[in-house]
């Protein structure tokens, strides 16, 4: 790997062959020294797990929990559904299979956006692999903005309509409608702060290593 | 051969890097060189040694850590610090002092030289010819050579 100095071709002014001879020998000293250096206190740095598998670790946990849940939930209002449909009370059997098309739906959502986070491609250059990564975030992002129209949503009224057509219109399903819905505003919120917190801001990371990384590689030219 | 291996067999080199163009920062520089070749390990497609894809990213990530930082010397403080180095009398000092004083890419090219590669492998990472990197390196162990001989 290490190319001979003495072979690298030289200016026309350049200093006379003694002398050239003494600056190489010289200058492949000052190159041993410099790879020999020893540099105890960087040995020493821990160094924490790239940013990109934490986060694909991250996801990974959500969707898995979110999917045990749909699982455990689904054959409780399958159930529910099946009662209502051998007793012949077509609104509740209605909202029970709407809950579990709800169910279904949630954790397949989750994964289709999982699978575009971005996959090892060796053919991939840098650029490219952190375009992918951050339409990825971008897209993990407005998954939860928009948590009302594809979780929050079809959920609060899957269960406020059950819950409604089961006790009928009384006070006590208006009180019930009232705590779900606070709940799912409270949901809804933290879920849009998260996403500014964690995929919004390493959107703007990424856009800005972008950027750098286009703006030195045109640097690095003449 | 797997990305901790590499991180590994280079460790000395990326630090050197670091310390060269973080200042007080290096410690970071280094964790973000070591974060930006986990990251493109998995697109590295072995069409390059793995001494210019190393060397590749790491310039990269510390000219972006670079741009990020405001410089913390001037260029007069980088000439009065090879001065001071070069009453030392240390050619390591000396040395390393002025690296510090040239341009980022210069500074590269240098380093990169002094890591023991060839002007080919230099000329690959930084997009240069190889007789554009010869040229460079004449010009600058010219400079580092009259630096150090005025010392003395």
């Amino acid at each position: 790997m290490s190319e001979d100095m003495r072979s690298m071709p030289t200016e026309p002014d350049e200093t006379s062959s003694s002398e050239k001879q003494r600056s190489e020998v010289s200058w492949m000293e000052l190159r041993a020294t410099w790879q020999g250096v020893e540099d105890p206190e960087a040995d020493n740095i821990e160094f924490p797990p790239p940013r990109a598998r934490r986060m694909h670790r991250k996801i990974f946990r959500r969707d898995l929990l979110e999917t045990g849940i749909a699982v455990l939930l689904m054959p409780f209002f399958g159930w529910f559904g099946w009662l209502a449909l051998t007793k012949q009370r077509w609104v509740i059997f209605a909202f029970s299979v709407f809950l579990v098309a709800a169910l279904v739906y949630i954790p397949w959502r989750l994964w289709r956006e999982r699978r575009k986070l971005p996959r090892p491609d060796p053919n991939r250059s840098v650029k490219a692999y952190l375009r992918e990564e951050r339409d990825a975030m971008r897209a993990q992002a407005e998954l939860l903005e928009s948590i009302w129209g594809w979780y929050l949503g079809p959920l609060g009224v899957g269960v406020i309509g059950l819950y409604v057509a089961v006790r009928g219109l009384v006070w006590q399903s208006l009180a019930y409608a009232a705590a779900v819905a606070f709940m799912y505003i409270l949901i809804g919120w933290s879920n849009r702060a998260a996403a500014k917190k964690h995929y919004r801001a390493t959107v703007a990371s990424l856009d800005a290593q972008l950027a750098e990384l286009e703006n030195g590689q045109h640097g690095g030219e003449s | 051969m797997d990305i901790e291996e590499i991180l590994r067999d280079n460790h000395g080199r990326l630090a050197r890097i670091a310390r060269q163009y973080g200042g007080a920062e290096w410690r970071d520089l280094l964790q973000a060189i070591h974060l930006a070749l986990w990251r493109s390990f998995e697109s590295f497609a072995s069409r390059s040694s793995v001494e210019t894809w190393v060397y590749r990213v790491a310039i990269n990530t510390a000219l972006s850590h670079q741009r990020k930082k405001r410089p913390e010397t001037t260029g007069i403080d980088n000439l009065e610090s090879l001065h001071a180095a070069s009453s030392a009398r240390d050619p390591m000092r000396i040395l390393e002092a002025f690296l510090r004083s040239l341009d980022p890419v210069n500074r590269a090219v240098l380093m990169m030289d002094l890591d023991g590669m060839s002007r080919y492998e230099i000329a690959e990472v930084l997009g240069l010819s190889p007789g554009a990197v010869a040229v460079r390196m004449t010009r600058l162990k010219k400079r580092f050579e009259d630096d150090y001989v005025e010392s003395r």
